[in-house]
């Protein structure tokens, strides 16, 4: 849970892209295939969906249905080989590399497999990093920020610690910490929760609950069945398809 | 401080180790660059402008005796700004019981108002009074003497006088006396007269006017000058035109420092090579952090200033390290260089351009060495980056070398594994390869430029068939001097001789630079010409001349064949080239004529002013135990020594000039080999670094601490080896150009090039201690790690 159980004033906030109609993330026969030394594969083939502005969707389906393959999509961090990709109105799909980064610094909250923090920043220095990437802040207010969401994450007490001295859902809290540090409107997260215990899981899991009654847009990607549950709504992927919805 | 750059400061500080090994590197290559171009700098700037306070001679005549009037006459010659009269004699002085040196004694009239090729006094008293010498500080060791001495002076004649030592002066328009083997001793006129030579002058020194730097201007000028000598009843015997402001060596002071620059800037790219391994390395580790800033917003642009600011982290205290050093060495090599050929730095400040190119290629060599692997690294896509598994890089087993390694059977898996594990990351290979085999090539070439030096003195040496060369008060009868020799213990042989300084005098009336003219018997035993056209004299020759290439450098157009005239002791004489002689060591132009013509047409008919001497032993002891035996039986006939040579002297002269510069080209390929081992310990440790899972499984499987060493050692031994084949390949055409190189700027003419084969086996110990040392310190470092450190590195 959130400290506070609800959201405090943050120290700023930045403009927040609007979505140019009722869906905020606007999926478009989007087929992306992969080319190997064993030849054509199609991670995704035809994938339509549209997502609403606060919603908490969770992707499910089995280890190579395309899930992590559908958040790259949705993040810019790979390219469609076919089909449009809409998010907060904004054409991903049509951005080069280095455009794609940007925009993503500065409207997308990315929490990664395994957490992914740099293990030669200090927890709150790991926070900090998007900001200064992105040029949001000035360095005092960078700092300021960093610590109001480790003290959100309940974490601040580790703020000074190297990423390697703290537990694996203490390193996961500073990935969503850092995933919210340009107070982005969408997060996508792909399976936060993988790598932890039952425990700690559920403890990440309601991290993000809380973090869409804030009015956070979440996309997360996991194979628990008992969280998905829990969440709004769930996508079922399988070999690059969407064959289900709930919610 | 941004975040940013707490990684890069993180990443510098991560890798102590190897972050030190790079800035090593490049502190040496800056030391390299700063060196080398610091001390082309000030010798640049301190030897032609200390050169020129001396207010060198335009123009040097050796004349009859002449008085005050003629100088005034000759400072109002137009084109002529001053003009001095000097005499100088020859002597021998004495270093010690027995023991005598030739000594040049000039007489300056006005010691506090010196014309021309001033004198610098440097110790002592100023000027020198009556039965006082001064002697050039170069000649100080060989002489012997302090400030205080009392001194014996023998003339020709055999008096001698007793001179006080009074003070050490500097004389940069001669010759240092080391090269030479004569003392520089300066005096008053009275002084000079009092040892029993005329009071009158017998050398003109002229400055021309300021406006006037052409050589041929200055041609002119002297040739007015010779005309108004002539005129007032003289006899011009002898014209020396240098090049105008050019110091004696300045071509190989140029040629040197050339050379080592090119050498330090070689070295500086080497240790660039270093850069790119590192950084290459660096970022193939970090591959998933590029990866995880990208996806958390980083530009590509974002990323590479990263990496491009530890290269310039890398490079700030490399030039913090060098810069400092190359300064203090490039004052130090000045000094040393100018120490060499006797010339003076009074300043010797570096100028801020040196500092400025010590920083700016401190700086952007290292970054333009990281900027390819930065480039490239970064480029990297997210999805690419996040899905690295930090395998498929740097495997074995794909590329043809490899199926080539693979073929290999029968080797011991500790040989097998290190021979395998060279090849897997090739383009890190090439790099520490390039950088130790042009080290290995460096080094082998320097031994073989220092053999073939020691090559071509021999061989010029070979041209000398005597032992001891004796010059005489005056033209002596022949017949007698050989029987007074050959009452001498230890004399074989003698052979007359008689040498002259000429002058050649083209159809236009001018007249050419100082020739020396040797005139012996044609079955000479003392000289053994090498002749490259045409042939030696033959007794019946009279007009016949043989030259030299150091003749054909001051005049390349003429053939045998030609007809020459040479002015010969006042009087224009004509000479039929009959052959060209090849020279390894001279001083300068020289030809050959036959002994009795010229004897005959100087009137100096069954004469010799000069006398070459075998001696049953060769040996420098017993040259001049000979030397001092001829010496009393001379005297006691009534015959003047008036200096003499030892063939010993001479080599070691000559060898201690070679030996110098030898010294200087070794600094750089040392510094060159320092780089190659750092380079060589840097890529073992990456390799190690990296491998460092490969080791725990090895040592998870029973692995020693011995046969971890034992497979980085045989690794780096291996590329070692490799480096020591590609560098003697390399190093040989290398060596042969540094010959041609450094001939040309000490001897004008190439070494006689060897291949040094000693110099090949000595670097293959070198390599392979250079490599194990660099080896040692990664593979303690391998055997440090725990199984469970290695299995959890990333």
């Amino acid at each position: 849970m959130l400290k506070n159980g609800r959201k405090r004033n943050a120290p700023s906030q930045p403009g927040r892209p609007q979505p140019a109609n009722g869906s905020l993330i606007e999926l478009r026969r989007v087929v992306k295939k992969y080319t190997g030394t064993a030849g054509s594969v199609t991670a995704l083939n035809g994938v339509d969906l549209q997502i609403g502005v606060g919603e908490f969707v969770v992707v499910l389906g089995k280890s190579g249905a395309g899930k992590t393959t559908l958040v790259n999509m949705i993040t810019g961090i790979d390219r469609p080989t076919s089909g449009e990709i809409r998010v907060a109105g904004t054409a991903v799909h049509a951005l080069g590399e280095d455009g794609r980064a940007v925009w993503r610094g500065r409207n997308v909250g990315v929490v990664l497999q395994f957490f992914q923090l740099l293990p030669s920043l200090t927890v709150v220095q790991n926070v900090m990093l998007p900001m200064d990437l992105a040029d949001r802040y000035p360095i005092p207010q960078q700092r300021k920020r960093a610590m109001y969401l480790l003290e959100q994450m309940e974490i601040a007490e580790h703020a000074h610690k190297l990423p390697t001295a703290v537990s694996g859902g203490q390193q996961q809290r500073i990935a969503i910490a850092r995933a919210l540090a340009n107070d982005p409107p969408i997060l996508l997260a792909d399976e936060p929760t993988g790598s932890l215990d039952s425990s700690t899981a559920r403890s990440v899991f309601a991290v993000f609950q809380d973090l869409v009654r804030q009015g956070k847009t979440i996309v997360m990607v996991t194979h628990d069945q008992d969280l998905a549950r829990q969440a709004q709504r769930s996508v079922l992927l399988a070999d690059g398809e969407i064959v289900g919805k709930w919610g | 401080m941004k975040v940013r750059w707490y990684k890069v400061l993180h990443d510098l500080l991560s890798n102590k180790k190897r972050s030190v090994l790079v800035v090593l590197s490049i502190a040496v290559g800056v030391l390299s660059v700063g060196l080398a171009t610091g001390a082309q700098t000030i010798l640049g700037r301190e030897l032609p402008a200390g050169y020129l306070t001396t207010d060198p001679a335009g123009a040097k005549f050796i004349t009859t005796p002449f008085g005050d009037d003629l100088i005034d006459t000759i400072r109002r010659v137009p084109g002529v700004r001053d003009a001095e009269g000097r005499r100088s004699m020859g002597a021998r002085f004495q270093t010690g019981p027995d023991e005598w040196r030739s000594v040049s004694l000039f007489a300056i009239p006005h010691f506090d108002d010196m014309r021309v090729n001033k004198i610098h006094p440097v110790q002592g008293a100023w000027p020198p009074s009556d039965h006082e010498i001064l002697i050039e500080q170069a000649a100080m060791e060989i002489a012997r003497a302090h400030v205080g001495d009392e001194v014996v002076i023998r003339m020709s004649d055999g008096k001698e006088r007793r001179l006080l030592v009074v003070g050490v002066v500097h004389d940069p328009s001669q010759q240092p006396a080391t090269f030479g083997g004569s003392i520089y001793g300066y005096v008053t006129m009275e002084t000079l007269e009092w040892l029993g030579a005329p009071r009158d002058y017998d050398e003109l020194y002229i400055t021309a006017d300021p406006q006037v730097r052409d050589r041929g201007e200055v041609r002119r000028i002297a040739a007015r000058v010779r005309e108004k000598i002539e005129d007032s009843g003289g006899l011009v015997l002898a014209t020396t035109v240098p090049e105008p402001g050019k110091m004696t060596l300045q071509d190989a002071v140029d040629a040197i420092t050339v050379l080592l620059s090119a050498f330090g800037i070689f070295i500086l790219i080497l240790s660039g090579f270093l850069v790119v391994n590192t950084l290459s390395a660096l970022l193939g580790q970090q591959v998933r952090q590029i990866g995880i800033m990208k996806a958390i917003g980083a530009r590509t642009s974002q990323v590479a200033s990263l990496y491009l600011g530890i290269a310039l982290v890398f490079g700030l205290l490399g030039v913090t390290i060098g810069a400092p050093l190359g300064w203090l060495g490039a004052r130090w090599l000045a000094m040393f260089i100018a120490g060499i050929i006797n010339s003076d730095v009074a300043n010797l400040s570096v100028s801020t351009s040196v500092l400025g190119l010590e920083v700016g290629v401190g700086l952007f060599a290292p970054l333009l060495a990281a900027a390819v692997p930065v480039l490239s690294g970064t480029r990297v896509t997210v999805r690419e980056a996040l899905n690295d598994s930090g395998l498929g890089r740097g495997q074995f087993g794909t590329g043809w070398i490899d199926r080539r390694l693979r073929a290999i059977r029968g080797l011991p898996s500790a040989w097998l594994l290190p021979l395998r594990n060279a090849f897997r990351r090739k383009g890190r290979l090439a790099l520490t390869l390039a950088t130790l085999s042009l080290a290995s090539a460096f080094f082998v070439a320097v031994i073989s430029t220092y053999a073939s030096a020691l090559l071509s003195i021999d061989h010029g040496f070979e041209y000398w068939g005597m032992d001891l060369m004796i010059n005489l008060d005056q033209p002596r009868r022949i017949a007698r001097l050989e029987r007074a020799a050959s009452q001498v213990p230890g004399v074989v042989h003698v052979e007359p001789a008689n040498s002259a300084l000429v002058n050649r005098v083209y159809s236009d009336g001018t007249e050419g630079d100082i020739i020396y003219l040797l005139a012996f018997l044609a079955d000479t035993a003392s000289i053994k010409p090498d002749m490259v056209d045409g042939r030696w004299l033959l007794p019946e020759d009279e007009h016949a001349i043989v030259i030299t290439n150091r003749f054909l450098d001051m005049d390349p157009g003429v053939r045998v064949g030609d007809s020459i005239r040479l002015k010969v002791m006042g009087k224009e004489m004509d000479w039929q080239v009959v052959g060209i002689a090849h020279l390894m060591l001279a001083d300068g132009p020289t030809v050959y004529v036959n002994l009795p013509y010229l004897a005959r047409e100087v009137g100096l008919q069954g004469r010799a002013g000069a006398l070459y001497v075998h001696t049953t032993r060769h040996d420098a002891v017993s040259q001049l135990q000979t030397l001092q035996d001829l010496d009393r039986r001379f005297r006691s006939q009534g015959i003047g020594i008036s200096s003499s040579v030892l063939l010993d002297d001479l080599r070691n002269a000559v060898s201690a000039l070679f030996n110098a510069v030898v010294m200087i080209l070794m600094i750089m390929a040392t510094l060159l080999s320092v780089v190659g081992g750092l380079g060589l310990t840097g890529i073992m440790s990456l390799n190690v670094l990296e491998r460092s899972r490969e080791i725990g499984v090895i040592r998870a499987i029973g692995a020693s601490d011995n046969d971890l060493l034992k497979v980085i050692l045989v690794e780096g031994i291996l590329i070692g080896l490799v480096s020591w084949l590609i560098g003697c390949l390399l190093a040989y055409p290398l060596a042969q150009t540094l010959c041609d190189a450094v001939g040309t700027a000490m001897i004008q003419t190439p070494l006689t090039f060897t291949f040094s084969a000693a110099g090949v086996l000595i670097w293959l110990a070198l390599v392979v201690g250079l490599t194990s040392a660099a080896c040692y310190l990664p593979a303690r470092g391998a055997c440090q790690i725990t199984i469970r450190e290695t299995l959890a590195y990333e």
